[in-house]
């Protein structure tokens, strides 16, 4: 896909309130081990971090209530998460290819014969469906 | 009980919906999402297909696919690897396709059409072979199968009996006629897999001065019809272009740019392998009979599109009948799926043909085309003798958008989504190809002819010209009659029209020739450049405002005039920009 048409097709997509909610969700698990490792485990009261966790539960409900700016959010969040994804498989396309693939199938094509010019190019092999159920 | 077929993620993807036996819809994706050669998934298609039988996707006992999603993406492996180092553009051009969506296509259409029913899974060519066989109406037939590629197969050799067919002979990818000449077409700057007929078209207009260099050094013919190309001269296995710099150096002039001048080297060399196509394929034809011995023979696959290769095939007498199917390429493959679903999967009996395999699209009654053209205010008649006035403005040079029932299955606009005008005029073409079509000059114009009428005017042979796939030697009346749609070279891609096959089409070229003595008409597909056909009356409405046709017909009783009233309509319907093809 052409990055134009990812771009446009992220930001043409209809997000819905339960897909806001989801990502609330995650972030507020994502929220909830950060305290938890940084305040709870060292015993901090609550009354010394509570505005911190007010204003991220306040932003994570308005992401979910809010339809602008849940749908601006969700949207940069699908993007980057988008483009990270898309390097990521790229990256590993390129392992696959170069360091995997391409070893290989040079040793085994130096060691394949030839195949042999005849006098017709009918296949030996032919693909004949034999079972429909099958996906070949 | 009800197959549904459906091809998807080539080009032109599509759905055909099959009912005890008989195909009842198809449609392609293309008319549906406006976007022509549409290859994603045909849920669009899909849906209309159900909404036009009455139905749901509840109702549905089978689904078939039109090929082996393993088998191809083996083939792809198998070329990307042996191409390697060089084939990387391939493979990631390749591999995110298929990982997306094409290996799940069970998951993939359980998901889109919330089916629980069982999914089969057919193979290219044999439903190319089904779909041209089952509809041909013949009960046995040598069946010869020409395409791009499919899984691995390009080109096949089948014979069919009764309800069975078998595949006898096969060639395998990378050797491929349709790819060789889709390598030529982009070579004169045409795009692959869509303006290879305007190389054909392009092809009489020049001298085969090539032909032999073709012969010396891209391909090898054998005594078997089999043929073996010369692989160093092209670059599909391995990136992304049809063709590489020795193919470039071979002809020693660069590919043509896109919509550049047309160099009269390009022309020769569309009639060079125009001529090599012939060639091969009729020694393909001549191993088909030699290995069958059947009388009938039935043409399919995209390579069948060649009309000027199909009358080379019926003009040979290799075969005493042949048959070309309307929707060869991989739409039409949707109805084979189908078909095998019930022949070959549950091996039921062969039923009669009972109807045109062409006009089995959906339909926009007069009451609903009433209903929205009332919405939108436009004037309009309605007249019961519509074909008799429209025969008249004809006659007097004006050009009509012929919207009738149900839309055509395939590629060919054969009377019921046309642009139709008067033949007898030479300065017709131009007009048409300027203004209306906004195309190429040197695109022919077919004709609609009066069955009646047609073997005074062509030299025809057994075959089925109702469909626009075979051109016809025009005889020597008919290029004075109708020089409008005489191509270069004396043929007419003509559509033989009868009663029974089309009543309104009938009755409209009948009362142009009882006004003028001549029994055709030019009918070209109703759309613009870069449009797929249209499909819906909005769709009619869109093309008949912005281009120069005059008169807008619905169902041949609902009749609108080009005048100060319809001009206000660009207000509401505004037009599309379309991608040249």
């Amino acid at each position: 896909m052409p990055p134009t048409n990812f771009f446009q097709s992220i930001w043409a997509k209809k997000i819905r309130i339960i897909d806001r909610f989801y990502f609330s969700l995650i972030l507020l698990v994502l929220a909830v081990l950060y305290y938890r490792s940084r305040y709870i485990s060292v015993h901090v009261p609550f009354t010394e971090y509570q505005w911190e966790v007010y204003t991220i539960l306040f932003f994570l409900v308005s992401f979910i209530v809010i339809d602008f700016w849940g749908d601006f959010i969700l949207k940069c969040w699908l993007t980057v998460s988008g483009l990270v994804g898309k390097l990521i498989f790229y990256g590993l396309m390129i392992i696959v290819y170069f360091l995997i693939l391409s070893p290989v199938f040079f040793i085994v094509h130096l060691f394949t014969k030839k195949k042999e010019e005849t006098s017709s190019n009918w296949s030996k092999k032919m693909y004949i469906n034999k079972d429909y159920q099958n996906m070949g | 009980m009800y197959i549904l077929g459906i091809s998807a993620y080539y080009h032109d993807s599509s759905a055909a919906l099959l009912q005890d036996g008989r195909i009842i819809v198809a449609i392609q994706e293309e008319r549906l999402s406006r976007i022509k050669h549409d290859r994603s998934f045909p849920q669009l298609a899909i849906l209309k297909c159900l909404e036009t039988a009455g139905i749901s996707i509840a109702d549905i006992d089978l689904i078939v696919y039109y090929e082996k999603p393993f088998w191809k993406f083996e083939r792809i492996l198998d070329t990307v690897t042996y191409h390697i180092p060089f084939s990387f553009p391939q493979f990631s051009k390749a591999i995110p396709l298929w990982v997306k969506n094409r290996l799940w296509i069970s998951a993939e259409i359980k998901k889109k059409l919330k089916y629980k029913g069982k999914i089969l899974y057919a193979s290219h060519h044999e439903s190319h072979a089904a779909a041209a066989y089952y509809s041909s109406g013949m009960d046995n037939a040598a069946i010869l199968t020409l395409d791009g590629v499919g899984e691995y197969a390009t080109t096949t050799l089948s014979m069919a009996e009764g309800n069975k067919i078998t595949v006898l002979q096969e060639q395998n990818y990378p050797h491929s006629l349709g790819l060789l000449y889709s390598a030529f077409t982009q070579y004169c700057g045409f795009k692959v897999n869509s303006g290879e007929y305007k190389l054909m078209g392009l092809a009489p207009y020049g001298k085969p001065v090539h032909q032999q260099k073709i012969y010396d050094h891209l391909i090898q013919s054998y005594s078997d019809g089999s043929y073996r190309l010369n692989m160093k001269y092209f670059n599909y296995s391995e990136g992304l272009n049809m063709i590489n710099k020795k193919f470039i150096a071979l002809f020693g002039k660069p590919a043509r740019h896109p919509e550049s001048e047309m160099d009269p080297f390009y022309i020769d060399m569309a009639a060079s392998i125009q001529i090599v196509l012939e060639e091969l394929v009729l020694k393909l034809v001549e191993c088909t009979k030699s290995l069958t011995q059947k009388e009938n023979i039935v043409f399919t696959g995209g390579v069948a599109l060649n009309c000027k290769l199909n009358q080379k095939i019926v003009e040979s007498g290799i075969f005493k009948n042949q048959y070309f199917y309307p929707c060869p390429g991989d739409a039409g493959s949707a109805v084979g799926a189908a078909y095998l679903g019930w022949h070959g999967y549950l091996q039921k009996e062969k039923t009669p043909v009972v109807h045109s395999p062409v006009y089995i699209g959906n339909s926009f009654s007069s009451a609903i085309i009433l209903e929205q053209l009332d919405q939108l205010q436009i004037p309009y008649t309605v007249s019961e003798n519509t074909t008799a006035i429209i025969a008249e403005k004809l006659a007097a040079g004006r050009i009509i958008g012929w919207f009738n029932h149900r839309m055509e299955f395939g590629p060919r606009a054969l009377g019921n989504r046309s642009i139709l005008a008067d033949p007898r005029k030479p300065e017709m073409k131009d007009i048409l190809n300027e203004k209306i079509k906004l195309r190429e000059s040197f695109r022919p114009f077919a004709p609609i002819v009066l069955e009646g009428a047609a073997h005074e005017l062509f030299d025809l042979h057994p075959a089925n010209y109702d469909t626009m796939m075979v051109t016809a030697k025009a005889k020597p009346g008919a290029l004075d009659l109708m020089p409008a749609v005489i191509h270069q070279d004396g043929t007419a891609r003509i559509q033989l029209v009868s009663k029974e096959l089309n009543s309104k089409g009938f009755e409209l070229v009948e009362a142009f020739y009882q006004l003028t003595g001549c029994p055709a008409l030019i009918n070209t597909s109703f759309n613009i450049r870069g449009e797929p056909i249209v499909e819906s009356p909005i769709d009619a409405l869109r093309t008949f405002l912005y281009t120069d046709i005059d008169i807008l017909v619905f169902n041949a009783e609902i009749m609108l005039e080009k005048n100060a009233d319809t001009e206000k309509l660009k207000h509401i319907i505004k037009p599309v920009n379309y991608a040249a093809d």
